[in-house]
């Protein structure tokens, strides 16, 4: 690497970074309001954060939609992954484009049209209203990255297993999953990632009573203007490293990721 | 292991037919191949056996038993991919073991029957490898140790030694040759590679468009073609077209040709392999049957042969094909651009079906 590369790779580096070390600093000041540099040094602010009902109700309502939004996304994804890759049948690709398509239509107009979809079927309860929603949205990041394993896998690995005497389900069980394994929990990551940081969908499917934490964010800080917003958000960036160092250490994220 | 049949197979992918009505008897301890250009339906044939495609019609027989609805996992076959097709996250020994634990067996019995097969392809000493850590050859023989462990009716290879060098590939071919005469295993080999079809096989299936044209042993395919396509794809380097001459004589052009046999119809086509045709400097003698008088246009030095192009006299439009070993070529005939004259014996035309 020559110092021009290094120097390029630090200032992307630092561009990306600046405004998560800023949130950071922010959240330690010890004065009333947001103020950069910080003046002193404080957690006062994370105490605050973690002591409003606000924000540890709707967090755990956050948590809870992801995981389950994620479990239901990924059985549904790895079917519709795997009969895309290994099926032969007509308007294959308009199905794949199908599919996929929640990616590139705005979340606002998917908002929407999910509250009058919800609202025409009478699905008046606003957990499965934000449970479907989130299904919704997070299934299509699945299915890329589990049809980005699937179609690195050689069909005749699981012909070979198929000769040898494993049923289609073994075969599946034994072979396929294994070897798309990183395809799906990179899948799941960015599922939950994905559905914990969502807010044009939530925005439409919440009430007063039930809450994520972004919309709980969103609402604190239109009537608030203090810094527990700043260790809320330090939070957030903490539980999100831990989980991409999680699956680093469990498959290797740069497996997941990359080639 | 157990007989091969297949009757009046039958296989269209949309409106191509890609097996058209095959039908192949494999007798118990045979080493069959299925040779033909890519697209000629010899791979569709073997994965139809395997049950990984099924046929739209006609029946394939194991043993005697029809199989043709039975399901892949019940057909009991071992099967070899030009892919190795090794399962990545397992280790060596559980890769062959694998065919085993799907029929229950385990421990022991599991252990001792894998040790077994490695020891078959001289791989006793890497069961605890992961198969990236082999090489192409050594992966090759772990995928033919797990075929083989099941003890399957019929062991199915795909162009198994397609991806390996030239050097590696025969002594794979010598390997496998062993292997499946001592184990006495039927065997149904498919690859494009002539050569490595006749090394191998007790009788060789040539197929063409879906359709087997002829099944004979590697001699019988190579000198005695019955068809065009044969002749041409076993590379015997002259098809000639031609007329009915005088009495049991042939004609292409101006040249006389003379079979030491008598065809039932008076053939279109003769092959004559370029092996069989002797250089030597022109005569300027008159023309007689079975020779002629040309021009060399080329000579291309291969090694130990040398194959030389003839612009013909008596056919102007016609290039012959001769092919000498480069040691005992005549020096003053093979000169390019020297004048030539050509022979071959009666036994060396082929008249050919069309």
């Amino acid at each position: 690497m020559t110092a021009l590369h290094r120097l390029v790779v630090a200032l992307v580096a630092a561009f990306i970074l600046a405004p998560i070390v800023v949130v950071v600093a922010v959240s330690l000041t010890d004065s009333p309001i947001p103020e950069f540099p910080p003046r002193g040094l404080t957690l006062r602010w994370y105490a605050h954060a973690l002591s409003e009902d606000v924000f540890t109700t709707s967090a755990l309502n956050s948590l809870w939609l992801a995981t389950i939004a994620t479990a239901l996304a990924t059985p549904l994804a790895l079917a519709a992954a795997y009969g895309l890759v290994r099926g032969r049948f007509r308007g294959r690709d308009a199905i794949q484009t199908l599919l996929l398509a929640p990616l590139v239509v705005p979340s606002l107009v998917i908002g929407l049209a999910i509250l009058l979809a919800f609202s025409g079927m009478g699905v008046r309860d606003v957990g499965a209203r934000l449970v479907g929603a989130h299904v919704l949205i997070t299934f299509p990041y699945m299915v890329r990255t589990i049809l980005a394993s699937l179609a690195r896998l050689d069909p005749a690995v699981e012909e070979v297993a198929r000769t040898l005497g494993a049923s289609a389900l073994r075969c599946f069980v034994l072979v396929t999953l294994p070897l798309v394994r990183p395809g799906v929990v990179a899948g799941m990551l960015f599922a939950f990632i994905v559905s914990f940081d969502n807010v044009s969908l939530s925005l439409f499917l919440t009430n007063a009573r039930t809450n994520t934490l972004p919309i709980a964010i969103l609402n604190y800080v239109e009537y608030n203007f203090d810094p527990s917003v700043a260790a809320i958000s330090t939070m957030l960036v903490a539980f999100s490293l831990g989980a991409a160092l999680l699956v680093e250490r469990l498959v290797g994220l740069r497996r997941v990721v990359g080639g | 292991m157990a007989t091969v049949e297949l009757r009046d197979l039958a296989k269209s992918f949309g409106a191509a037919a890609a097996v058209d009505r095959v039908s192949l008897n494999v007798p118990s301890g045979a080493f069959v191949t299925l040779l033909g250009p890519s697209g000629c339906g010899k791979t569709t044939t073997l994965r139809a056996i395997a049950g990984l495609v099924e046929p739209d019609s006609g029946a394939i027989l194991l043993g005697g038993e029809d199989v043709t609805r039975a399901p892949i996992h019940r057909r009991d076959i071992g099967m070899v991919f030009q892919s190795h097709a090794l399962f990545p996250h397992m280790t060596v020994a559980a890769n062959v073991g694998f065919g085993l634990r799907m029929r229950g067996i385990g421990g022991a019995d599991r252990d001792a029957r894998v040790r077994e097969a490695l020891a078959l392809v001289r791989l006793e000493a890497f069961g605890d490898r992961f198969p990236a850590q082999l090489s192409g050859g050594q992966q090759q023989r772990v995928a033919l140790a797990r075929a083989l462990v099941i003890r399957p009716r019929v062991l199915l290879l795909d162009e198994p030694f397609g991806a390996l060098d030239r050097k590696l590939r025969e002594a794979m071919q010598q390997e496998l040759r062993e292997l499946t005469r001592r184990l006495g295993a039927t065997a149904i080999f498919v690859t494009h590679d002539q050569e490595e079809a006749m090394i191998l096989s007790d009788s060789v299936a040539v197929m063409n468009a879906g359709r087997i044209e002829q099944v004979d042993d590697p001699a019988g395919v190579f000198e005695r073609p019955r068809t065009r396509f044969v002749a041409d794809f076993m590379g015997m380097g002259n098809v000639l077209a031609v007329e009915a001459g005088a009495t049991g004589s042939m004609r292409h052009g101006g040249i006389e040709l003379r079979a030491d046999a008598d065809a039932a119809a008076p053939p279109r086509h003769v092959a004559i392999r370029a092996e069989r045709v002797a250089l030597r400097p022109a005569t300027g003698a008159p023309p007689e049957p079975n020779a002629a008088e040309g021009t060399l246009l080329d000579a291309v030095y291969h090694g130990s042969l040398t194959t030389g192009r003839v612009r013909l006299d008596a056919a102007p439009s016609t290039t012959m094909l001769v092919r000498e070993a480069s040691a005992t070529q005549d020096a003053a005939g093979w000169r390019v651009g020297a004048r030539v004259r050509l022979s071959w014996t009666a036994s060396a035309v082929r008249m050919l079906e069309d």
